[in-house]
C-alpha cells in the first residue's frame, strides 16, 4: 500500500511480517487508521524494513519462528504487535515475556486488530484517527459487521465479515481453505470444510444480485475477483 | 517482596492482588486460570466493596467485566493514564464502540469474550509489567480434579498416566469453567454467556456438542461419569472429590 497523497506522507509506518493472506488482511484493517504498511514474508526483508523505515508498528507472526520472535525483542522504542496462533502451539504468555507490547491471537477479527493497534500506538505516542469504514472498488467494509454496497447496507455475521475482509484484501489471489478457516474462525477452531464452504455461499447470498465480488472456487482454494471501480 | 524472575531482567513479585469485580462463575475460572501465576485473587460486585478494596486491599490490578458492571468502572479509579492501578476490561459485545468507550474510561487493556486461558494469564502479566515494572512469575502446570494435568505454555492437557489429549483452546476453556465450578451445576445458559458471550442462541447446541467432544476426550462415560455429570434439566457438573472438596490442586 505505497503513501499517494501529502497526508499520508506523515502517517505513522507498519512494517508487518507474516504469511501473504495474513499480511493483506493485517494492511486492509490498518486502513482503517490511516497508518501506511510495507509486508514481508521474509525475516531478512523484515529486518531491513524495520532498520530502514523506523516504523511506529511492528507487527509479527510468532508463527514464522525464531526470526520473529527476534524482532520483538528488548531495545526498540517502537510499539510491537505478535500474533500467535493456539493450534500452532504459541502462547501469549511467551510472547509478552519475550517483549511483546501486545498480543492478538489468530484468528482475530478486523475490529479487535484495529482497535489494539490504535491503542498500542496511543501507548507510543502516536496518535491515530480510527475510521469504521473504508471503501475498496465499491465495496465499504466495516468494523461494524456490515457492509455498503451501493445503496445496500448488508447486515453480516462476524465470521462473514472477517471472511469478506479476507476476500478482498486478498482480491486475486488464491486462498487454501485452511487459510480461511484458520483466519476467520474465532476459537472454535473445529469449524471444517462444510462450514467454510457454507459461510462462502452464505456471504456470495448476502452479497447477490450485486457483481462487486466474485468469488471463484478453484483448484487449491477461492479466488475473489474485484469488479473495476 | 521482590525476587529475579529467571526468564527476563525484570524484578519478579511473589504474589501480586488482582480484584476480581466478575460475576460468579466467570470469577471462578478466572480464578481457577489465575493459579497459573499465584496470584491472590478477591471477588467484589458492589460499589463499597469496590472502593473499600481498592483503598485497603490495595490490589495490583482490577479485571472487570463492563457487559454487567460497568457502572463500577469509575470506582477503579481511572486506570493507568490516571496514575492507578490498571484495569483490564472483559466484555461479550461485539460492537468496536464499547470496545473504545472501555480504552477511554480507563481500561488499559480488553479481553473479549469468548477469551482463551493463555491471555487471562497473559494479560495481567503484561499489564502489572507496565505499570510496576515487575513480573509475576508463571506457573505452567496445575491439576484440574485431581487427575487432569494442564501445561499453559506447552498448551497440553493430560490424564493421569501421562495420556495427552487433544483439546481445542475452547475445550479447554469449558473444562476449567467446569472444575472451577466443581459441585455446583452450571446451565448452558451459564456456559454460553462465560465461554461464548452472547453471539449463539440458547437455543444453539454449541454447550451440548463440546460437552460431548470433551468427554470423548476425557474418556468419560455420561452413564457413569468420572468427571463431567449431566444434571437432567439444569445442565452440567464437574464432580466434586470424594471429600467434597473442590479438588483443585496446584502442581508446583
Amino acid at each position: 500500500m505505497p503513501p499517494d497523497g501529502s497526508a499520508e506522507k506523515h502517517a505513522p509506518v507498519a512494517v508487518v511480517f507474516a504469511r501473504p493472506s495474513l499480511s493483506c488482511l493485517i494492511e486492509l484493517v490498518l486502513r482503517h487508521l490511516g497508518v501506511r504498511t510495507a509486508a514481508t514474508a521474509s525475516a531478512t526483508r523484515a529486518r531491513e524494513l524495520v532498520l530502514s523505515l523506523h516504523p511506529a508498528l511492528l507487527v509479527t507472526d510468532i508463527g514464522r519462528g525464531p526470526s520473529a520472535r527476534r524482532l520483538l525483542e528488548k531495545g526498540s522504542a517502537r510499539a510491537t504487535l505478535a500474533l500467535i496462533d493456539l493450534d500452532g502451539g504459541a502462547s501469549s504468555t511467551t510472547a509478552f515475556r519475550g517483549g511483546a507490547g501486545d498480543v492478538m491471537r489468530v484468528p482475530f477479527t478486523p475490529d479487535e486488530l484495529a482497535v489494539r493497534a490504535a491503542q498500542l500506538l496511543r501507548r507510543y505516542g502516536v496518535t491515530t484517527s480510527l475510521v469504521r469504514n473504508v471503501a475498496v472498488q465499491g465495496v465499504e467494509l466495516s468494523l461494524d459487521e456490515y457492509a455498503h454496497v451501493g445503496s445496500r447496507t448488508i447486515a453480516l455475521s462476524a465470521p462473514q465479515n472477517s471472511l469478506l475482509y479476507l476476500l478482498v484484501a486478498n482480491a486475486g489471489r488464491r486462498i487454501a481453505p485452511a487459510d480461511v478457516r484458520e483466519l476467520c474462525w474465532g476459537v472454535e477452531h473445529t469449524a471444517g470444510g462444510p462450514e467454510v464452504e457454507g459461510a462462502i455461499a452464505g456471504l456470495e447470498r448476502s452479497l447477490a444480485p450485486s457483481d462487486v465480488l466474485r468469488i471463484e472456487r478453484v483448484k487449491g482454494g477461492v479466488v475473489a475477483r474485484m469488479a473495476p471501480a | 517482596m521482590a525476587a529475579r524472575d529467571a526468564s527476563n531482567q525484570s524484578p519478579a513479585i511473589s504474589s501480586p492482588r488482582i480484584l476480581l469485580v466478575i460475576g460468579k462463575a466467570l470469577a471462578n475460572l478466572v480464578t481457577v486460570t489465575l493459579r497459573h501465576s499465584n496470584y491472590d485473587t478477591k471477588d467484589v460486585t458492589s460499589e463499597g466493596e469496590v472502593r473499600r478494596a481498592v483503598s485497603e486491599w490495595q490490589p495490583d490490578i482490577a479485571l472487570i467485566d463492563i457487559d454487567e458492571h460497568g457502572d463500577l468502572f469509575d470506582a477503579l479509579g481511572g486506570g493507568m493514564a490516571k496514575g492507578k492501578i490498571p484495569i483490564l476490561a472483559f466484555t461479550r459485545k461485539r460492537d468496536t464502540a464499547v470496545k473504545l468507550r472501555a480504552f477511554e474510561n480507563g481500561a488499559d487493556d480488553i479481553v473479549e469474550v469468548p477469551f482463551t486461558l493463555d491471555e487471562v494469564v497473559a494479560r495481567p502479566f503484561a499489564l502489572i509489567r507496565r505499570s510496576r515494572g515487575v513480573t509475576t512469575p508463571i506457573v505452567p502446570k496445575i491439576r484440574l480434579g485431581g487427575q487432569i494435568e494442564v501445561d499453559l505454555i506447552e498448551q497440553t492437557v493430560k490424564l493421569a498416566g501421562g495420556k495427552a489429549l487433544e483439546l481445542t483452546p475452547i475445550q479447554q476453556t469449558l473444562l476449567y469453567l467446569l472444575a472451577a465450578n466443581a459441585g455446583e451445576v452450571l446451565t448452558r445458559e451459564a456456559l454460553l454467556a462465560s465461554i461464548w458471550g452472547t453471539a449463539f442462541q440458547i437455543e444453539s447446541n454449541v454447550v451440548d456438542r463440546h460437552i460431548r467432544e470433551l468427554r470423548v476426550k476425557l474418556g468419560d462415560d455420561w452413564r457413569t461419569p468420572r468427571y463431567i455429570e449431566t444434571v437432567p434439566g439444569r445442565g452440567y457438573r464437574f464432580k466434586a472429590d470424594a471429600n467434597g472438596e473442590t479438588a483443585l490442586a496446584a502442581d508446583n
